[in-house]
């Protein structure tokens, strides 16, 4: 008794170790599921990290408000002319889309896309790795849902909702961490393959036959939809380089930039998955 | 006793609050400042100085599982690294002098570049894939920690001189 008393502190530091232990070792190998306990610590720290976003906001925006107003007329200007050709490109495409199905169905499915979509924005980085995830400030109580896509300003695919799901902050899990994956195929030669993040500013395509037609540098990729999450036809990438993999020689070893810049993402679109998709 | 322990979960608490807050402030300001300033080692470090091992055991704890919880990865290896810098840097320092500024600096230099290193080697073999180092930025996380703890500890020490 006296020998536990005595060593008191080793026993709890013993035993911290020994959480920390059992944490990692539930998460292995996969990783996939979200402890109760991560939840919890999310959950009581992310609104601390919104309202310092908000401050930084909020003084950035004092700062633009009142010091910083010049140019914003010629912005305004330049906006108001971006926007009026976004309007007509939209126009454009409505008409374009009357060739292949009915006005009616055409309105409806674009009003339910815009009131399905949730513009949030990005509060915090990855503390581990910032080519992770990120977090933003819209959560359950906003309708967000873990596995809805984001998308940047751009309409190129970010990432995706992967939890903890807070009341007003969700955690995203972006398309160039290494456990992320997308069915893509290739614009114009139609490979088609998994995109992979490779945690730093690139991903990877696999599963693309060597056999199969050759990819070009800067061939655009999209989204398939075989993935039952991510919604068909959005832009994710373009090429950088493909040549034969010499470690597996039947398929190509393809490098891949993402189309999001994350240096520039700020306001990001969250849209539901096709899983949500099929079931409304 | 009672209080002695609710006053320390209540310093916890707030210290912890406190540095999250700083951390975001930082994330929002500076692209790549989280990586060069480890705000949460550098509370770990201060309080582990100040109040013991447990004490830097339980908010190494702490800490660790929050930089977890707000990363893509392995939740609990941050705090796995960070109990075991809490507890090392409390008990060690009851045994050895730090009671200048230069031994300070040198101490949690050594031990915060030993909990890098311990995160590296971690994250490397349970991820099994390359660690994300920030351009080699995050090398200079020891040297800050270091600097910015034994800043705070002797500004401690300066005011509670002046309050007695």
């Amino acid at each position: 008794m006296v020998f536990l008393k005595k060593k008191k502190e080793l026993f709890l530091f013993l035993a911290l170790i020994m959480v920390h232990l059992i944490f990692i070792s539930f998460q292995l190998p996969g990783g996939t599921e979200i402890s109760y306990m991560e939840r919890a610590v999310f959950f009581v720290y992310s609104p601390i990290q919104n309202l310092a976003h908000k401050v930084i906001q909020g003084i950035s925006a004092s700062w633009e408000n009142y010091f910083d107003l010049r140019g914003v007329r010629e912005e305004n200007q330049r906006l108001k002319k971006e926007l009026f050709f976004h309007f007509q490109e939209i126009r454009f495409l409505e008409e374009q889309l009357k060739f292949y199905t009915s006005e009616k169905f055409i309105k409806e499915n674009f009003s339910r896309f815009r009131n399905s979509l949730i513009p949030a924005r990005i509060i915090g980085s990855d503390p581990v790795n910032i080519y992770q995830s990120i977090t933003i400030d819209k959560g359950s109580l906003d309708g967000i849902r873990k596995n809805m896509i984001v998308c940047d300003k751009f309409g190129n695919l970010v990432g995706r909702v992967m939890g903890p799901v807070s009341l007003k902050e969700s955690k995203i899990k972006l398309i160039t961490d290494s456990t992320s994956g997308v069915h893509v195929i290739s614009r114009k030669s139609g490979v088609v393959g998994l995109l992979v993040g490779k945690s730093d500013y690139l991903a990877e395509l696999k599963y693309a036959l060597s056999s199969g037609p050759e990819l070009q540098k800067d061939e655009e990729l999209l989204t398939t939809g075989y993935d039952g999450i991510y919604q068909p036809g959005i832009s994710v990438g373009k090429i950088l380089s493909s040549f034969q993999d010499t470690n597996m020689p039947v398929f190509q070893k393809i490098i891949v930039r993402p189309n999001f810049q994350f240096s520039k993402l700020d306001i990001v679109a969250v849209i539901p998955s096709l899983t949500e998709e099929t079931i409304k | 006793m009672r209080s002695r322990f609710l006053l320390d979960v209540f310093l916890a608490v707030v210290a912890l609050s406190i540095s999250f807050f700083l951390y975001s402030i930082l994330d929002n300001l500076v692209w790549y400042g989280i990586y060069v300033v480890n705000l949460f080692s550098v509370i770990v470090v201060v309080l582990a100085i100040k109040e013991g091992a447990v004490f830097g055991a339980f908010l190494g704890t702490a800490c660790g599982l929050i930089q977890d919880a707000f990363s893509g990865g392995i939740f609990g290896i941050s705090g796995l690294t960070k109990t075991i810098l809490g507890y090392s840097v409390g008990r060690i320092s009851r045994f050895i002098d730090i009671s200048t500024g230069y031994r300070k600096v040198v101490f949690i230099f050594l031990l915060s570049s030993g909990e890098l290193v311990l995160w590296i080697v971690l994250s490397a073999f349970i991820r099994g894939q390359k660690v994300f180092l920030a351009d080699g930025i995050v090398v200079l996380q020891p040297a800050v920690t270091s600097v910015i703890s034994s800043v705070i500890l002797a500004l401690e020490h300066r005011l509670s001189l002046r309050r007695s």
